[in-house]
């Protein structure tokens, strides 16, 4: 579990996150929402130990955040970020093997090349091996990076008994995880955090579509300009109010026919009158520029 | 393996070259006699060969086969991880300013040795030149780093930078001191620019060989370090590498290989540049094959090198930087076209 308290970080005069408080649990997903520059990934970010803690205190399952070795965070908490550039020709399973680095000295053992396939297998990616991954397409480079981090965590009992709740606590940390990703693997990519929660994983994910956060997500944390504007279950969170707030915009929301959860539609109205404004306007213009041509 | 098979492939490669070079000269050695002398020095019987190529084996050849095995793979090893550490396939040691430092301190030696280091050649012997050229490597190494630095990290970029600034103002500071130099010490700045392995002796190869061999094994325990950051800074971090431990120790090993080969041979170029990216078109990109197969690979070239500076126009002898840079300029433009190749592709 993850208790945030009383979080600020600033850099230069400019405050990017300012007194945030919450909790992420293991056993939860929880999606950390927000309008670009709200302070999510700085926020991941201060998680994730990129940026140092200016201000307040975080703990991971009761430990202060800054009393852990790097070493030890390694063999525990995950991440997948967002620009995945690679300067070197690495195959893939080399790539998915370094998730393994924390975990063996010299060579990697029989359970690192087993873990690895294995990783490989539930990010979707075992048919790329043998592959350089400067030859993938962006969606397959993310899901062999995804590949990668679940090596990082992952433990050879999980693969001889894949549902039984995991012993130690562990964190995974994903930075928008399905920008770039067609259908079917947004899906299966937040299908793997889900199951990965239900495991015992704390999972914490910076997500874009509200409607897949509200679908996929435990908890809901809502930003805005580095404040918390709500947090808790998607039902709680996922409120026209809210949105609007947030986004400055105005929706529709409805129930999702199956899992119950809220579902946004836009307000169809006002888009359909502002573009036909935006067209009329443009067709006038055109008209008297002929007119003056005459 | 196909691991195994490429490094001992190269373990080939580098025996023949060296077999190659030990016996070819103004006096030939035949295989025969080669093994004779072998046998004769490990204490069998004094036959099969002449007292005359023995002397120059041992005396000329074996030392100076063996310097350019050191430099060659110390040159090709830090190239390796130079650019492992700058995640830039085109990155070289001399980019941060060891051999451009290097030189000027060389030079600065040979200009001014007359009027202020007599006292000091003569604590440090013949080896004053070399010794010198090692501080220049270090230090100007170390401003770069110090410059690079930002609230105690250093950043990759600016250390690029840094290093070019530096490199210009060594290769001015080395210019103005060429230009007061009198013939006779223009002759030796020439040839050291260029680059040689005639002052091997086995002194000097004592003498490097330390400076050689713990870089290497110190970076070759780095390579999985270094595959980490080749994902990023920040990958490499949450998969428990200390980056910055790191980026010091590459810095720190490669300034003492680079820096002492330097100091022995003068400037060599385009072996850190052209031999790790050689390999990696056939080995990928794995720091663990990398870094030793360039290690072999460098000295198996160089040593070849330098029997064709010995005997291309014999007797007198090219600078070796001549051969390297005659055979790696038309190499390095070819991986350039074929990476614009690639990248229009793509």
């Amino acid at each position: 579990m993850i208790q945030v308290s009383h979080l600020s970080y600033r850099i230069g005069r400019k405050e990017l996150l300012s007194d945030i408080s919450l909790e992420a649990q293991a056993g939860a997903f929880t999606a950390i929402i927000g309008a670009n520059g709200a302070g999510k990934s700085t926020l991941l970010k201060i998680l994730c130990r990129d940026y140092p803690l200016q201000q307040g205190h975080v703990y991971f399952h009761g430990k202060p955040l800054q009393n852990f070795s790097v070493a030890e965070l390694s063999r525990i908490r995950a991440v997948l970020s967002q620009q995945q550039q690679l300067s070197l020709p690495f195959v893939c399973e080399e790539l998915v093997l370094m998730g393994r680095y924390p975990h063996f000295n010299g060579h990697p053992t029989q359970t690192d090349h087993q873990i690895v396939a294995f990783a490989m297998q539930q990010a979707g990616v075992a048919h790329l091996k043998g592959r350089i991954y400067q030859t993938l397409s962006g969606g397959e480079q993310q899901r062999v990076q995804l590949a990668r981090v679940l090596a990082q965590i992952t433990d050879l009992s999980e693969i001889q008994a894949p549902q039984m709740p995991i012993a130690t606590p562990k964190y995974l940390f994903l930075d928008e995880p399905i920008t770039g990703l067609d259908l079917p693997h947004q899906y299966h990519t937040l299908d793997l955090a889900r199951q990965l929660a239900y495991k015992g994983y704390c999972v914490v994910a910076v997500l874009h579509d509200l409607n897949l956060a509200a679908q996929y997500a435990d908890h809901l944390i809502m930003l805005k300009k580095g404040s918390v504007v709500a947090a808790g279950s998607p039902q709680k969170v996922m409120t026209c109010e809210n949105i609007h707030r947030v986004f400055g915009v105005e929706v529709n929301l409805m129930q999702h026919p199956e899992l119950g959860c809220p579902f946004i539609v836009n307000v169809r109205k006002q888009t359909c009158n502002k573009i036909l404004h935006t067209l009329e306007g443009s067709l006038y213009y055109k008209h008297l520029k002929t007119d003056k041509k005459r | 393996m196909k691991q195994t098979a490429i490094i001992f492939l190269l373990i080939t490669l580098l025996l023949a070259a060296v077999v190659c070079s030990a016996c070819s000269g103004a006096v030939s050695i035949s295989g025969r006699e080669l093994l004779a002398i072998i046998c004769y020095k490990m204490g069998g019987e004094a036959v099969g060969f002449e007292p005359q190529q023995e002397a120059v084996f041992w005396i000329i050849r074996l030392p100076r086969v063996l310097l350019g095995v050191l430099v060659g793979a110390s040159l090709a090893i830090a190239g390796a991880s130079m650019q492992g550490l700058f995640r830039n396939p085109l990155a070289d040691p001399g980019l941060i300013g060891v051999s451009a430092g290097a030189s000027l301190f060389a030079v600065v030696m040979i200009v001014l040795e007359v009027k202020f280091f007599t006292t000091l050649s003569g604590i440090l012997g013949f080896y004053a030149l070399s010794v010198f050229a090692f501080v220049g490597a270090a230090l100007t190494t170390l401003i770069v780093y110090q410059l690079s630095k930002t609230g105690g990290k250093a950043i990759v970029t600016t250390m690029l930078l840094a290093g070019i600034a530096i490199n210009a103002l060594a290769g001015a500071l080395t210019g103005l001191l060429t230009y007061t130099a009198t013939d006779a010490q223009l002759r030796s700045i020439v040839f050291w620019g260029l680059g040689s392995l005639g002052g091997a002796s086995w002194e000097s190869v004592a003498v490097v060989a330390p400076f050689v061999l713990l870089p290497l094994i110190a970076l070759l325990r780095l390579s999985k370090a270094l595959n980490a950051l080749s994902l990023g800074e920040s990958e490499a971090n949450y998969l428990g590498i200390n980056v910055q431990s790191l980026k010091r120790q590459v810095i720190f090993w490669t300034t003492m290989a680079v820096g002492a080969s330097v100091a022995v041979a003068g400037t060599i170029g385009f072996i850190g540049l052209v031999i790790p990216h050689l390999l990696r078109l056939f080995a990928g990109a794995d720091h663990k094959l990398i870094l030793p197969a360039s290690a072999l690979l460098g000295a198996a070239v160089l040593t070849a090198s330098d029997l064709i500076s010995r005997t291309a126009v014999a007797p007198s002898e090219l600078p070796i930087g001549i051969i390297t840079a005659i055979l790696g300029t038309p190499f390095f433009l070819w991986i350039l076209i074929k990476e614009k190749r690639r990248m229009t592709v793509l």
